[in-house]
């Protein structure tokens, strides 16, 4: 993978994180940090967070607030890691496509915009679960994760994937933490599958959403009440939506009388085009 | 055609689930305890799940049946709608559900005994005949060989002639009409924009000359046929693109025989408009001038009188007045 990825990924355990970290080009930072943190220089960050629900929320929360500042595109967020299951075979990658905290019975439902993978029921519970009571996945991180993730971006760009490590025939007790590793890998053609969706529906929102250059430019150039800033930006979104770029740019050549004025003039701007 | 279907519990079990179900082997199913919980969640991009949406099976609990909004409809009588299904399987720009859900999946509705009791109960509410709009909350052909909506509620409404049963709509999905005998109560109303706005504004909209053609179809198996011209949004050239429009539609129809035409111009209430400015903040026409009255947002156009009455002028040439009325602002 060359291009730019604009993604989050939170896993429990090294373990899990270690196939990621090579097939990612991810490097260590070495800033002191609660968690251990990866990042390429192409936009995706990886954080360990431990086990649990409340480690994951944590880690999920901490990341977020690692990047609230130094970056304005919004990035999809991506919980990968294992899960005992009832019925699915050992290895098998399944996308989450309802996520249950068991101590609570609270549900989250993320959006299934992503088609083409196998998808499961997760729960997630506070102690390994022995007994697989029914057809679903079991772990113990990602309703955490979720909770946190889907207040940070809207939830379409938050999935949850995970990779089926023991059911009832291989139960918990044995699983061989050589083979962690190796199911992740040879995971590898849906997980670069998932992280491209989930890229590519980033880039789009972000690509809608995004405010054009002008408005820094002319925010910088007179001070604006916290009204006025949001006038300035739909005026901003309203230039290039009606085909006007060239216009705006126009009037961040000029200078600035005043706020108030600033508003006005491009208000006026816009009054004969539709 | 769905990216997952969720099921509700209380209605996990009904044949009319089995039936939707097993058309669909191969999509994601998930159990759910009330559609709210995925439909109307917090941060929900609609945007983004119109890209692929879900089907969601649920029942509807109370208000079945309501009043249809001031000047919704074709006449005088009393005037409901009932909404099976919430969101459209089309992509419309200008169109305010986008305004109104938080979510783009599709919610069927599928307790449809249950609107057939409150629909006869409307019924027999007192003498006057009365109408009934369904395709206000969604398109009510567009995904009938999922629902079979027509095949339960036509035989519905030919028990009952003083009612009137007014299907809105833009899809060519009239299989199931044209083996169903028609019935002199049920209209077929489909909705028609300029060439242009088609091209610009209605996504996955089946083309102008195949809504034609359904509407040919139904009319020659005896379907009374309507046509709604709306949203008009005025722009350069609309004259030209209109006359090409009614003399297409109206050339290839018996025009004698349409039941109603209307017009109705662009409005949505602030609330939606403002939703989706944020949703659209790079759609031209969200970007354009408005006016809002009685909170209701127009866009805005000086001229907005004279332009419908050439449409209105327009039309008369190939239909009478009396076929004709305007929806309320």
């Amino acid at each position: 993978m060359t291009t730019d990825r604009l993604l989050n990924i939170v896993v429990a355990h090294t373990l899990e994180a270690k196939p990621l970290i090579a097939m990612l080009g991810l490097k260590k930072q070495n800033h002191q940090s609660p968690f251990a943190l990866y990042r390429n220089d192409r936009g995706t960050s990886l954080i360990i967070a431990g086990i649990g629900k409340l480690a994951a929320a944590a880690a999920t929360g901490y990341l977020a607030a690692l990047q609230d500042s130094s970056e304005t595109a919004v990035k999809a967020w991506l919980n990968l890691g294992i899960a005992g299951h009832q019925t699915a075979e050992l290895g098998s990658g399944l996308l989450a496509q309802k996520l249950t905290d068991q101590a609570t019975g609270s549900c989250f439902y993320p959006p299934m915009l992503l088609t083409g993978f196998a998808t499961s029921d997760v729960i997630t519970v506070d102690e390994p679960e022995l007994e697989y009571p029914v057809d679903a996945a079991y772990e113990m991180e990602a309703f955490g994760f979720y909770a946190v993730a889907s207040r940070l971006v809207t939830s379409e760009l938050v999935q949850v994937f995970k990779i089926v490590s023991d059911n009832p025939s291989n139960p918990v007790k044995d699983i061989d933490a050589k083979l962690i590793q190796h199911w992740i890998k040879a995971q590898r053609a849906e997980i670069e599958k998932l992280i491209l969706d989930l890229d590519e529906l980033a880039q789009e929102y972000n690509a809608a959403y995004q405010l054009p250059a002008e408005f820094n430019e002319l925010s910088a150039m007179t001070k604006l009440s916290v009204t006025q800033q949001n006038q300035l930006k739909r005026l901003c979104r309203r230039y290039y939506a009606l085909g006007q770029e060239a216009q705006l740019r126009a009037v961040v050549e000029k200078p600035v009388s005043s706020a108030k004025g600033l508003i006005i003039d491009l208000e006026i701007g816009l009054i004969n085009v539709s | 055609m769905f990216s997952a279907i969720y099921i509700e519990e209380e209605v996990a079990t009904s044949t009319r689930v089995e039936q939707i179900l097993d058309r669909f082997p191969s999509v994601p199913k998930i159990q759910c305890q009330r559609y709210g919980e995925v439909f109307n969640r917090n941060a929900q991009n609609f945007r983004l799940q119109k890209k692929a949406p879900s089907l969601i099976l649920a029942k509807k609990y109370g208000n079945l049946v309501l009043p249809a909004p001031d000047g919704y409809g074709f006449n005088n009588s009393q005037s409901f709608y009932f909404s099976h299904m919430l969101n459209c399987v089309y992509d419309c720009r200008y169109c305010f559900l986008q305004g109104m859900y938080r979510s783009a999946n599709y919610v069927l509705f599928v307790n449809y005994e249950d609107f057939a009791m409150a629909l006869v109960e409307s019924i027999h509410h007192d003498s006057d005949s009365r109408v009934f709009y369904s395709g206000y909350d969604c398109d009510s052909l567009a995904l009938e060989p999922v629902s079979n909506f027509c095949r339960f509620f036509i035989p519905l409404f030919a028990k009952y002639p003083q009612a009137t049963l007014e299907i809105r709509t833009k899809s060519t999905q009239i299989r199931g009409l044209l083996e169903t005998p028609p019935i002199p109560n049920c209209i077929i109303a489909m909705s028609f924009t300029s060439q242009d706005a088609t091209q610009k504004w209605e996504h996955k909209v089946p083309s102008i000359s195949k809504r034609i053609d359904a509407l040919k179809k139904l009319q020659k198996a005896g379907w009374q046929i309507a046509i709604r011209f709306e949203p008009l949004i005025f722009e350069e050239g609309y004259h030209r693109q209109y006359q090409q429009l009614f003399t297409d539609i109206f050339t290839e129809l018996d025009a004698a025989r349409i039941h109603s035409v209307s017009t109705g111009l662009f409005r949505m209430p602030v609330d939606y408009h403002r939703k989706i400015v944020k949703l659209y903040p790079d759609e031209a026409l969200f970007a354009r001038a408005t006016d809002t009255r009685n909170g209701m947002v127009s866009l805005r156009c000086e001229q907005e009188a004279a332009h419908l009455q050439r449409i209105e002028e327009l039309l008369f040439g190939f239909i009478s007045p009396q076929q004709y009325y305007r929806c309320a602002d």
